[in-house]
């Protein structure tokens, strides 16, 4: 039996030509998988034998065997692109189909990049957790929550009856500027 | 009557090479019971106790280690440093038997309290016993099964070692790092997925470097070959992209997604004109073979030559002949009424 295998060169092939396909496949990390297998994100309209014949034809890799399985979404309020999503519209986005391939020379993927200079990463990351906070605020739950720099009362008091801090007016107290001034003493009415 | 204190104690030890062998039980063993020699529970009258055991030990087993659980009477006993009991290993031939053979047994440590699969032993059973009865004798198995008790949902294990027991089973490597690394081929078609070899995705400045689409003009002038080896290039890169954009996402590795969709779209922009300068290919074939239909000079039929020029000319004659000439081709002043009497033409 291995050394059929071995000395097949190529899978049997499907016949029908196809010129110009015009979709992608997504190379999968897949760690847990051995280094014979990859794994792949496709289309759904892609079969097992399209998929065996794309990677022998444009990669030249022979697939021992594929097997495929089709991952439903989660549904969700309103679609992913609408720029204020709408509640209680409900919508199932597009399943993900993948597909295991089975290969006879093992592959392994190039190693993650310790280090993320190169993506600006802390810049990306600081912009998110503003774009977060900033989310958040438009919430209608918002003005429920004690302020994110703020402690909680029970703690500020505590610290004001130990004497860690001092009683100082809010900025919304009334600030005495003394008696009112007519600015305009000069108009005739 | 006052019933004697028991205790249980393990002794183990190992043949060499015997094929039968006679178990020797010191004075002070009450009961004994083991996985390699007991089948049945010997009773023992009073405190002193003597008792031969014929061994069955396995021909093709070279060393055959024997665990004993053996009840004593006296806890003195069992810190004396080798309990009396003995294997004597008899053969036919007293040559071949090994120096080895009879190994004393040793008392490896005292236990006040039996194992708990011992329990059963420690509790005289209630035995009917009547002249008439008609079970089987109790020194008879319940079966001739040889493979009674053996359990896998229980994880007995077999009752005879094999030829693996020798063996370790092989342990998992659980941390990553300590696994031996895969040999990758450098030739390997799955690169093709990637930029680089070093990185699983580009940074954003080489994603953002690269230059224009092709525009459809350049295109108009391309062979079918080079149009269809130039969308296969358009594939593979558009593979590679989603691969990195893939992998940027799922680590979270920060900037990027911009300029890998910019690269995308310069890549759909060439597969978009590569498809427009086709179809302009296409409608001008369409065109050209209605034109044919009504050419003298070509034939369609396929039959003899495709294209016979009728009148030709001469480039010499013609420009000598240029002042005072006529037409020489009236291909489209013919074509041309023809064309105009059919109809959407």
């Amino acid at each position: 039996m291995a050394s059929q295998s071995i000395a097949r060169k190529a899978p049997r092939l499907g016949k029908k030509q196809i010129f110009m396909p015009n979709f992608t496949l997504t190379l999968l990390r897949t760690p847990q998988l051995p280094p014979t297998f990859a794994s792949f994100i496709v289309p759904l309209n892609l079969n097992k034998l399209d998929l065996r014949d794309y990677l022998w034809n444009a990669y030249g890799i022979p697939v021992r065997g594929v097997r495929s399985y089709i991952q439903m979404q989660k549904i969700r309020q309103d679609k992913a692109n609408a720029k204020r999503p709408s509640p209680r519209r409900w919508f199932r986005p597009r399943s993900i189909k993948k597909m295991m391939v089975e290969m006879e020379q093992p592959f392994v993927w190039p190693e993650e990049p310790e280090n993320f200079d190169l993506w600006d990463k802390s810049t990306f990351d600081a912009a998110q957790k503003d774009r977060e906070e900033t989310e958040s605020s438009f919430r209608p739950d918002y003005r429920e929550k004690p302020a994110s720099d703020r402690g909680s009362i029970a703690e500020q008091a505590k610290a004001l009856l130990r004497g860690e801090e001092k009683w100082k007016p809010s900025l919304n107290d009334w600030e005495d500027d003394g008696d009112a001034v007519e600015v305009e003493q000069n108009v005739k009415i | 009557m006052e019933t004697p204190k028991l205790f249980w104690t393990r002794a183990v030890g190992s043949t060499d090479g015997g094929c039968s062998g006679v178990v020797t039980i010191g004075p002070h063993a009450v009961k004994w019971q083991g996985e390699a020699v007991a089948t049945e529970v010997q009773e023992a009258s009073g405190v002193i106790a003597t008792s031969n055991k014929n061994l069955n030990l396995e021909e093709s087993c070279v060393t055959r280690s024997c665990e004993l659980w053996v009840l004593l009477d006296r806890p003195e006993h069992v810190k004396l440093d080798a309990l009396p009991l003995k294997i004597q290993v008899s053969m036919s031939t007293p040559t071949a038997m090994r120096p080895t053979a009879g190994q004393l047994f040793k008392a490896i440590r005292m236990q006040h309290v039996p194992p708990t699969f011992l329990l059963p032993s420690l509790v005289p059973p209630a035995q009917q016993s009547y002249p008439f009865s008609s079970t089987t004798h109790n020194s008879y198995p319940r079966d001739y099964n040889r493979q009674r008790g053996v359990s896998s949902q229980r994880r007995t294990g077999l009752r005879q070692p094999v030829s693996v027991s020798k063996t370790p089973l092989p342990k998992p490597v659980l941390d990553p790092k300590k696994r031996s690394k895969v040999e990758v081929d450098e030739n390997h078609g799955l690169w093709q997925f990637f930029h680089s070899k070093e990185k699983p995705m580009n940074t954003p400045e080489e994603d953002y470097a690269h230059g224009r689409s092709w525009s459809v003009e350049e295109l108009r002038q391309k062979s079918w070959e080079d149009l269809h080896s130039l969308w296969w290039v358009c594939c593979k890169e558009r593979n590679r992209i989603a691969t990195g954009s893939y992998e940027r996402n799922r680590l979270n590795a920060g900037y990027g997604d911009a300029e890998a969709r910019g690269r995308d779209a310069a890549v759909r922009v060439t597969m978009r004109a590569i498809k427009q300068a086709l179809t302009e290919r296409y409608y001008s074939w369409i065109e050209a073979e209605k034109v044919a239909k009504s050419d003298p000079e070509v034939d369609l039929s396929g039959k003899g030559p495709a294209y016979t020029p009728r009148d030709f000319v001469d480039e010499d004659l013609l420009e000598e002949e240029l002042p005072s000439s006529k037409p020489e081709i009236p291909l489209q002043s013919e074509v041309k009424p023809d064309e105009r009497a059919v109809p959407n033409a």
